[in-house]
């Protein structure tokens, strides 16, 4: 009994985090964050300076100081625009970091700069998204494309090594009451609640 | 000759003297040109003419060094400028109090003035110049809400240094090269396995 109420306050304490830490992010539904929540946490110009220099780009190409708006504006107005201007967005990181194209060997895994992924979720990536995302995906596939290569759609859609297994590893039924009480939101990503009723309501599995 | 003659001559001297002496005046706002023929246009900034040699933390100006260039420019003359505000001028000339100013990155003076100096346009590569008007001001006018244009060939700026030698003069010195203490890159690519 005892047990049970620890693993029930546990998970409410967990889902809770979650939310807390899910809060805030993205500017409206369904929109995701431009930058990563620190970008001077994990960019290093040290660690992009040879590469810039040998790709032939300048300084002015993540800072570039020689964009200008026409319009009069108020000094406030100015700053705003000035201070977008100076730092990189989404485009220009992507540009080599998310651009599948032959020959750009620039990491891109999201995870490098966005080192919180709940960031760049977009809202209605959340419980039984597996079984909506072809809706969405067929209504507008610019959107997904803005995160997933095209190959993340085939490596489920038309794979034919079924001995491989793209998500969990192997034995992960045996460990896997730890990894969904840890992080329950993780699961719902792809499970509806029903896919864990179908082998825990029959008994057996009651732990 | 007739009324019509005088009206054709008069037309003929007097339209090409107005725009030229329009030009004239053009050229006159601008007094960083002018500097280089006439030496009282120090005295738009000056409060003497400097002699050779003489050196003063204020460089006898008009105004407090911090405040000189804004009679005529503002503080957000260009994207970037305000972020520069309130630094610390380590490696290059800085205001009364050791702080970033216009004249930090521009020498107000053109080639010619000072003898010696030489000065440099915001040159950048044709890779660069690309970069910014199709991928980067396309984004900023969608971020800001403004039409935004990009200047590709930044001439009159008088940049103590060549661009990018300008940029890490200060933010890649040995000192602050590893300011940002960038982690390991497994240190992320390992965090989302499953």
């Amino acid at each position: 009994m005892n047990r049970t109420i620890a693993i029930i306050a546990f998970s409410v304490l967990m889902i809770c985090f979650i939310a807390c830490r899910s809060q805030g992010t993205g500017d409206s539904e369904n929109m995701k964050s431009n930058a990563p929540s620190d970008p001077i946490v994990n960019y290093s110009h040290e660690v992009h300076k040879n590469v810039m220099e040998k790709e032939g780009f300048d300084c002015f190409v993540c800072h570039p100081m020689n964009v200008e708006v026409e319009e009069e504006l108020t000094p406030e107005e100015m700053i705003k625009i000035s201070n977008q201007s100076f730092f990189p967005g989404k485009e220009t990181c992507h540009f080599c970091h998310f651009n599948p194209q032959a020959g750009n060997v620039a990491p891109s895994q999201c995870d490098m700069c966005h080192i919180n992924m709940v960031d760049i979720q977009p809202k209605n990536h959340n419980f039984n998204w597996t079984s909506k995302h072809a809706v969405f995906s067929k209504a507008d596939e610019k959107s997904c494309q803005s995160c997933h290569a095209p190959v993340f759609c085939q490596d489920c859609h038309k794979r034919r090594d079924l001995p491989t297994i793209r998500v969990h590893d192997r034995n992960f039924r045996f460990i896997h009451g730890i990894e969904a009480r840890a992080n329950p939101r993780e699961c719902g990503n792809c499970h509806q609640v029903t896919f864990c009723d179908t082998c825990h309501q029959q008994g057996g599995y009651d732990y | 000759m007739t009324i019509r003659h005088y009206l054709i001559i008069f037309m003929l001297v007097f339209f090409p003297t107005v725009l030229a002496s329009q030009a004239q005046d053009e050229d006159e706002e601008n007094p960083h040109e002018e500097m280089v023929e006439d030496e009282f246009v120090c005295l738009d900034c000056h409060t003497d003419v400097p002699k050779k040699g003489e050196t003063s933390p204020t460089y006898f100006l008009v105004d407090k060094p911090s405040e000189n260039c804004l009679g005529c420019h503002d503080e957000t003359q260009h994207a970037g400028a305000k972020e520069h505000d309130g630094q610390k001028a380590e490696y290059l000339p800085g205001d009364e109090n050791g702080e970033i100013a216009c004249f930090t990155c521009h020498d107000p003076h053109p080639e010619g003035v000072i003898e010696g100096r030489v000065v440099y346009e915001a040159e950048l590569s044709e890779r660069s110049k690309q970069f910014i008007e199709y991928i980067v001001t396309p984004e900023l006018t969608e971020a800001v809400g403004y039409e935004m244009k990009p200047d590709l060939s930044v001439t009159e700026v008088y940049l103590r240094e060549p661009t990018n030698k300008l940029c890490i003069t200060c933010h890649e010195t040995p000192i602050n090269k590893d300011w940002r203490n960038h982690p390991p890159w497994n240190k992320f690519t390992d965090m989302y396995t499953y």
